[in-house]
């Protein structure tokens, strides 16, 4: 009764209201965000007195923001790649290889979620420096799939175990050699959760922050280090305009993820 | 019957436990061999160390007198159906059937031959185009049997392919791998915890316990003259009584309930004689004695304890005097008027197994 | 398959293998499952071990070894400031994520199909959208001049507009708003683990919709509450961003002191400290939070 909506009486509408708020508290920014990046006011006035595309030119314009952003899509994509094919190799090895101790080889590579990423930052930060690996493109990607690893291994350890091993076996008695097996059974038959895999670890590289800060310097930086340097500095519609970029983008992918996931059930 | 495959002391454990214990066989070439025996017996270990999914621990696997261990299991030539139809999800059923003559690199007028001929053996040549996720259970371990047999394996491997089938469906299949095995004279190597299916099936029968062979023999044998206590309660039901041999110059067994059987060529020594439900006509004790005192072989005298209609037989379960039960199967029209508490004489119609 | 060189190694071949050590060789690769996980194992090594380890070195041996670094932290009024702030944000956050997230999982618990998934969907989305981004926009919002006190005013509610940004209202407005997610989430699934007659067989017993609640409904409830309230206290301790959008001079909070210790100051030895401080900190939750609930039981895969 207390989990069902029809006899929960008038505590219904209080937890209607809550959601109500709650839903516009978690869209509100967002939003704000967007029209702001229409807004004519260059002193970021809401409402706007006008509206129009003027920022979005700026951005265009701009060859620092351009590159920033062009930088994200390349580490993106790189970190996203490693993340996936490093995580693809451990998953098999966790879920296939009679491996003594996987257990501690998971939480292993699960472990660099768990940590602040202060921390990994200052102390990739405290590497890089020695082995001159800040302000590189190898260091961004490195740094980005590291953080990626943990959640490319959970989604791929999942589509691995939701898939009978004894398809990749039969597929072996067939005569296919145990990587042909596995490139025409195993990783099509997981290929949702391995384009999942994809999205969310270029996700995870498109709004990493705190570990590109450190990493960033005059040869390479990502769309949000841009972001927050330019905020700190001074704060122009044209911050709006990236930010509304970055949201845009996340967005797409994230629905590209949602609609996979539901052709695949 | 020469040897064709030899498994020579094979064993495998893993960590502290030993799923195989120095087994050894003998297969000849076109056999049907049915592993049988409980889960975790070791069966299907051994099945997966001959496919080459399991490496053995130690022990060799012979093919016609070459060592198979060496071999990668993708190159064996070893057809292989499983407990779960592991078809390609993503292929249709004559792409599953077609797909180990692509990894062999057939050409495409013999593989578009052979796909025909292997459709038609499993009479799915409707099905060709669909996707597996639309074909039934017992469809779709027909197109993995088609897939297993489609490059003329040297051997067919069987991992309770018809455990997760319901039972009408079952009995279909066994009689259809039945007639494929007669028309391909493949070599067939079955695994299973049915030992009903495996008197269907097979040329013999390899009784596994505890990851070593207790028996190896024809189904007949198997049944009649089980090697041991397992194999005798795990094939069929039995009774067992123990029994002395009491004189060497006549053979004969006495039955602890105080009866005697004549045995002919029996070892001097105790043990214990084994009999089937249906080594006995039941006899209700106030009559036809005459036939009991004619009776040449043994009697044994009990009690009814309980009867069961099953449709083609009746069970009944007798109680002896010593306090042992004994479990009989009767013709119901032979025993219409047994009802339980009644004394009944148990008259052997066989010379009972007497177990070593 | 899948063994390692020692089980390979006790198989006895009778003479030469007849197919040559090449298939041998080649039939083991094809078997070295495990050797997968190397490059997965390397990046670990490399990108998190080394690293980690690293800092923990730096942290007593810089500027001379010994733990001066952690004595000056836990020592300075300064330092103590900041543990403090860091506590008390982390505190009020996962106090008031609870509040708030518990109606709603609730909420979702209990509607229909499109309703709870539209609202799982959002908060899924303000999940993996860009941290970075909406903090701005909470800056812009929160400002004394922003939409939200000119809201406020607009309404007749208040006659001055309220400081809601460089100082705890500030963060604790951004980092509640970022952190909800990670709450809502095991108090759901937590709830729709409950089984449906416990509730109704507590109502026959006699009790009523709050005895109801008190004794049956939110007990069930606790192992959400506490995964989630975990959770959110553990990764507001470590937050960065936020904290430095929205707070203050005086809401210094751990990550910030540590990247200023870092970045500005080059004092490397003292914010290698108060990094390793926070790592503790947050393993020790962990430890804990594994202790009672293993996420990994599942997780294990095997023939």
């Amino acid at each position: 009764m207390l989990l069902d909506f029809r006899h929960l009486g008038a505590l219904r509408w209080v937890l209607v209201a809550i959601g109500l708020l709650v839903a516009g508290f978690l869209l509100l920014p967002v939003v704000f965000i967007v029209l702001l990046s229409f807004g004519s006011s260059r002193w970021l006035i809401f409402p706007p007195p006008g509206w129009t595309l003027k920022w979005y030119e700026a951005f265009f314009a701009d060859p620092g923001w351009f590159a920033a952003l062009g930088a994200s899509l390349r580490v993106g994509l790189a970190a996203a790649v490693i993340a996936v094919v490093f995580g693809l190799g451990a998953a098999l090895a966790m879920s296939r290889g009679r491996l003594r101790g996987a257990w501690w080889l998971h939480m292993l590579l699960l472990m660099p979620m768990v940590l602040p990423v202060v921390v990994l930052a200052v102390g990739i930060y405290s590497l890089a420096l020695r082995a001159g690996l800040n302000d590189t493109f190898i260091g961004f990607v490195l740094s980005h799939a590291i953080v990626a690893l943990p959640f490319t291994v959970i989604i791929l350890v999942n589509g691995l175990n939701s898939f009978d091993p004894s398809l990749e076996d039969a597929a072996v008695l067939c005569g296919a050699s145990r990587w042909r097996a596995r490139l025409h059974v195993t990783f099509p038959s997981i290929r949702l959760s391995i384009i999942t895999a994809v999205i969310f670890a270029f996700l995870i590289s498109w709004d990493e922050i705190v570990i590109s800060i450190f990493m960033a310097g005059p040869n390479l930086q990502t769309l949000p280090v841009k972001l927050w340097t330019t905020l700190r500095q001074d704060l122009t519609p044209v911050i709006a305009v990236a930010s509304t970029m970055v949201l845009a983008f996340s967005l797409i992918l994230l629905l590209i993820a949602a609609i996979l996931t539901r052709r695949g059930r | 019957m020469t040897a064709w495959l030899s498994i020579d002391a094979l064993s495998k454990s893993f960590g502290q436990s030993i799923a195989v214990r120095d087994v050894s066989l003998e297969i000849g070439r076109g056999e049907f061999v049915t592993f049988l025996g409980p889960s975790g017996s070791g069966k299907s270990t051994l099945l997966y160390m001959i496919a080459g999914l399991e490496t053995p621990s130690t022990g060799d696997i012979r093919l016609a007198g070459d060592s198979l261990l060496p071999v990668a299991p993708n190159l064996r030539n070893i057809g292989m159906v499983f407990q779960r139809y592991t078809l390609i999800p993503h292929l249709t059923v004559a792409e599953n059937i077609a797909f180990p003559m692509k990894m062999r690199k057939w050409d495409r007028q013999r593989q578009k031959r052979r796909l025909e001929e292997m459709l038609a053996l499993v009479r799915l040549e409707e099905f060709a185009d669909r996707r597996p996720n639309a074909l039934s259970g017992g469809q779709q371990q027909r197109v993995a049997l088609a897939r297993a047999l489609a490059y003329e394996p040297e051997m067919l491997l069987m991992d309770e392919p018809l455990a997760a089938l319901d039972q009408s469906l079952k009995l279909d299949l066994q009689r259809e791998i039945r007639r494929i095995h007669d028309s391909t004279g493949a070599t067939i190597l079955y695994v299973t915890h049915d030992q009903e299916e495996a008197m269907r099936l097979s040329d013999r029968i390899a009784v596994f316990h505890n990851g070593t062979v207790e028996q190896f023999a024809t189904p007949g044998e198997i049944y009649q003259k089980p090697g041991s206590a397992f194999v005798a309660g795990f094939v069929g039901h039995s009774n067992l009584l123990p029994a002395e041999m009491f004189d060497e110059a006549h053979p004969a067994v006495a039955l602890a309930g105080g009866d005697s059987t004549g045995t002919p060529g029996l070892q001097p020594g105790k043990g214990a004689a084994l009999f089937r439900p249906e080594d006995f006509t039941v006899l209700r004790s106030d009559t036809g004695t005459a036939a009991l005192t004619a009776a040449q072989t043994g009697t044994i005298t009990g009690t009814i304890t309980d009867i069961v209609f099953l449709g083609p037989v009746v069970e009944i379960l007798v109680r002896l005097a010593s306090g042992a039960r004994i479990l009989v199967r009767q013709a119901p029209d032979l025993t219409a008027d047994l009802r339980p508490g009644d004394q009944v004489s148990l008259r052997i119609l066989r010379q009972p197994w007497i177990l070593p | 398959m899948q063994t390692g060189p020692d089980k390979t190694r006790s198989v006895q071949l009778p003479g030469p293998a007849p197919r040559g050590w090449r298939a041998a060789l080649r039939a083991r690769l094809e078997g070295a499952t495990a050797t997968l996980a190397i490059p997965a194992l390397l990046l670990v090594l490399f990108f998190f071990l080394l690293p980690v380890a690293l800092l923990l070195a730096r942290s007593i041996l810089e500027p001379e070894a010994g733990l001066g670094n952690y004595a000056e932290l836990l020592q300075s009024g300064a330092y103590r400031t900041v543990l403090l702030n860091t506590f008390t944000i982390a505190s009020v956050v996962t106090v008031v994520t609870v509040l708030i997230g518990f109606p709603v999982a609730w909420l979702i618990a209990v509607s229909n199909r499109f309703w709870g998934m539209a609202l799982l969907g959002l908060i899924f989305i303000s999940m993996w959208t860009s941290l970075l981004t909406r903090s701005f926009a909470w800056l812009i919002l929160l400002q004394s001049n922003g939409v939200i006190n000119r809201m406020l005013k607009g309404l007749g509610l208040i006659s001055e507009p309220l400081s809601l940004v460089n100082n705890m209202t500030g963060v604790v407005i951004g980092m509640t708003y970022i952190l909800l997610p990670f709450v809502i989430f095991p108090l759901l699934s937590t709830m729709r683990a409950i089984e449906p007659g416990l509730l109704r067989a507590a109502a026959l017993c006699g009790a009523n919709r709050w005895q109801c609640f008190l004794h049956v409904f939110l007990p069930a409830c606790v192992p959400g509450i506490a995964a989630g309230a975990l959770m959110v206290f553990v990764m507001s301790l470590g937050y960065f961003i936020t904290p430095v959008m929205l707070g203050g001079s005086s809401t210094m909070m751990l990550a910030e002191l540590i990247v200023h210790l870092v970045q500005s100051l080059l004092r490397w030895g003292l914010g290698a400290a108060a990094a390793f401080i926070l790592f503790a900190i947050t393993l020790a939750a962990y430890a804990l939070q594994l202790r009672l609930f293993d996420p990994l039981r599942s997780a294990k895969g095997g023939r």
